[in-house]
């Protein structure tokens, strides 16, 4: 039978909403009639009750949803899991390659090579008809994603073909029919990375670069980054969780460039000398992280509040290790950072107050 | 949509390597763009693989790799310009810091296979050993300089007579300029610039390597390299280790190089002559 949760990942969302907000009324029902301030009729309470159970028994049946504060968790953590099942499969494949590949010969190497994610995307099929949670098909779309990488470097290798930018467009695509198909995130961060790269890889290349030299210039990874952050606008009614993602990864490499850039300056673009490159780049980590805080803040977006603030003050600490570390003593650097983090909580006291105003 | 986008992802997953054997075949169709037969002195034999069945037996490993002089004397500022370096360096920034930030290009390098740069590098080193030897009789030698006779002697019956000799972006233009396809390979390579002169104001190219530089071996060449180095002498205490060739002997080992309308290469034949050349 074909599940409705893979196809309407939307509507499992409001469900899972509705799941809450039942619960959360019953919790304050309870509460009240404890403080004497609500008391319900029997005959109405038992109507409601078996109303709201039979909806909860319902919705559990439909999307397998989490009804209880101990099944939220399992799934949480069933979710890392997964997460780290799919990471040591992919090494399993990767390892078992490498230590055999030499033992086999070319007609059995290319027959592994075509096979391997072909089978793992029957694989992802398979048991997304049967999951009404997704925690299989995950680790078989990152297998799936990994074969078609060592597909495609391996063949390169074994032909004696010159490696080409292609590669990782091939890769971005193939993610993103697995994760736009089965709703995977794994898979959608997996397909944005090979994006990221290939992006970068294709600005050095506009440049007359060659393709491989992508990580030597950190500044192709903010733009990069900033398209992928950008893209997070395209609406996605079927897949609510897939703009976080986008400007999760986005943002991440926007900051980490950034935070490179303060300390290498030599990598740069820019034609400055590298230390008044770090200089820019040290401050353009405070005023980058603020203005995406302010934009958080602004649209409501809690991921971008979350992920600026987080590296707001990686870049605070980044820079007063470097400047106090060697100059002061100990006891006054630390000093120093705990006023810091004192000012720092003033100032998400008043980021909070600025979130508590009327949804909009 | 997920029935649709099962059939893409398989249909993608197909036609990606599809894509992958038709630029292969076009590669490897037609007559080779390059045809050269080259020494155990330019191909080198890089690893041995431990078969499963004892630790002791050991084959050839799939890959060898092309061997090449990293000597370009001729790699001056006008080659770096015409392949697309910017070798202007900015007034009143550090130069070599400014030149070895440039990032490697993509271009086609010209090797040539004992041409004049490989003799006039076997003269010269003959002629240092020369020198060396005069100094060694007349007691002058320094420790350091007894150890570069021994490298230099060394290196006279091991090192690869293949030279890079040109460069440049049109690989159809060098191959008018360099039309012997016996002795000239041209192959896609990265080339990067280096600070050199006084202060490392002066820019100056090197090859960094070739995009393909590691060869596989086919099935059957592979079986043939095995057999070739059963016929040496093996190791000690390892009977079913294939045999090591020392340096005297590798030039006796022959690889027919092919290079496609890709310029991308593959091994096409493997063969023991009976005398050093």
């Amino acid at each position: 039978m074909k599940n409705k949760v893979k196809e309407n990942p939307r509507r499992k969302q409001e469900t899972q909403h509705r799941a809450d907000r039942i619960q959360a009324f019953w919790e304050e029902v309870q509460t009240l009639e404890q403080e004497q301030v609500l008391a319900l009729p029997e005959e109405q309470r038992q109507a409601l009750r078996a109303h709201h159970d039979q909806l909860l028994a319902s919705f559990s049946r439909q999307f397998e949803l989490d009804t209880t504060q101990v099944q939220k968790q399992l799934s949480l953590g069933m979710r890392i899991v997964s997460l780290l099942g799919a990471l040591t499969f992919s090494a399993a494949l990767f390892f078992f390659l490498y230590q055999f590949w030499d033992l086999f010969s070319t007609p059995v190497r290319v027959a592994i090579l075509l096979s391997t994610p072909l089978l793992a995307t029957v694989a992802v099929e398979f048991t997304a008809r049967r999951e009404k949670i997704l925690y299989f098909s995950p680790i078989l779309g990152l297998l799936a994603f990994t074969a078609l990488a060592l597909d495609l470097y391996l063949l390169r290798q074994l032909f004696n073909l010159t490696p080409s930018a292609t590669g990782l467009l091939a890769l971005t695509a193939f993610a993103f029919i697995l994760a736009y198909t089965y709703n995977l995130r794994f898979l959608l961060i997996a397909g944005l990375l090979a994006f990221m790269a290939y992006l970068s890889a294709g600005f050095g290349a506009f440049r007359g670069v060659y393709w491989l030299s992508l990580g030597q210039r950190p500044e192709d990874f903010i733009v990069a980054g900033l398209i992928i952050t950008g893209l997070s606008g395209i609406p996605h009614p079927e897949y609510p969780a897939f703009p976080r993602v986008y400007r999760v990864v986005g943002l991440m490499a926007v900051f980490l460039a950034v935070l490179f850039l303060g300390t290498y300056g030599y990598l740069s673009y820019l034609p400055l000398p590298p230390k008044r490159v770090e200089h820019l780049y040290q401050v353009a980590g405070f005023v980058v992280s603020g203005a995406f805080i302010w934009l958080g803040v602004r649209r409501r977006l809690q991921d971008v509040v979350i992920i600026s603030n987080v590296f707001f003050i990686v870049f605070l600490y980044t820079r007063f290790f470097v400047w106090w570390w060697e100059l002061l003593p100990a006891y006054l650097f630390f000093l120093i950072l705990g006023a810091a983090a004192v000012l720092l909580l003033f100032y998400l006291k008043w980021l909070r107050r600025l979130t508590q105003g009327p949804q909009p | 949509m997920r029935r649709y986008g099962f059939l893409a992802a398989i249909l993608f997953l197909v036609l990606v390597n599809a894509v992958l054997f038709l630029r292969l075949a076009y590669n490897r169709g037609g007559e080779p763009e390059g045809k050269v037969t080259l020494t155990g002195r330019e191909v080198a034999i890089t690893e041995m693989i431990a078969l499963p069945d004892t630790a002791a037996r050991k084959r050839p490993g799939s890959l060898v790799r092309l061997t090449y002089s990293g000597d370009c004397p001729w790699f001056d500022a006008a080659k770096l310009e015409a392949v697309g370096f910017d070798c202007r360096v900015p007034p009143g920034s550090d130069a070599p810091v400014y030149l070895f930030r440039m990032r490697p290009r993509q271009t086609y390098v010209v090797l040539e296979y004992e041409g004049p740069a490989y003799e006039a590098w076997r003269r010269e080193t003959e002629k240092n050993i020369k020198d060396l030897e005069e100094k060694e009789k007349k007691g002058e030698i320094k420790s350091g300089e007894k150890y570069l006779i021994k490298q230099s002697r060394e290196s006279l019956i091991s090192r690869s007579r293949l030279f890079p000799m040109d460069l440049g972006n049109d690989a159809a233009a060098l191959r008018q300029r360099y039309p012997d396809r016996g002795r000239f390979i041209i192959a896609p390579g990265l080339v990067r610039i280096m600070p050199s002169g006084p202060k490392g104001g002066q820019p100056r190219g090197a090859v960094s390597h070739l995009l393909v530089e590691s060869l596989s071996l086919s099935d059957r060449h592979r079986d043939q390299l095995e057999k070739i180095l059963r016929g040496f002498e093996v190791p000690a205490g390892k009977p079913d280790s294939p045999g090591l060739m020392t340096p005297e002997q590798r030039p006796r080992l022959r690889f027919t190089l092919c290079y496609g309308q890709n310029y991308e290469p593959w091994v096409a034949d493997i063969r023991l002559v009976e005398e050093a050349k």
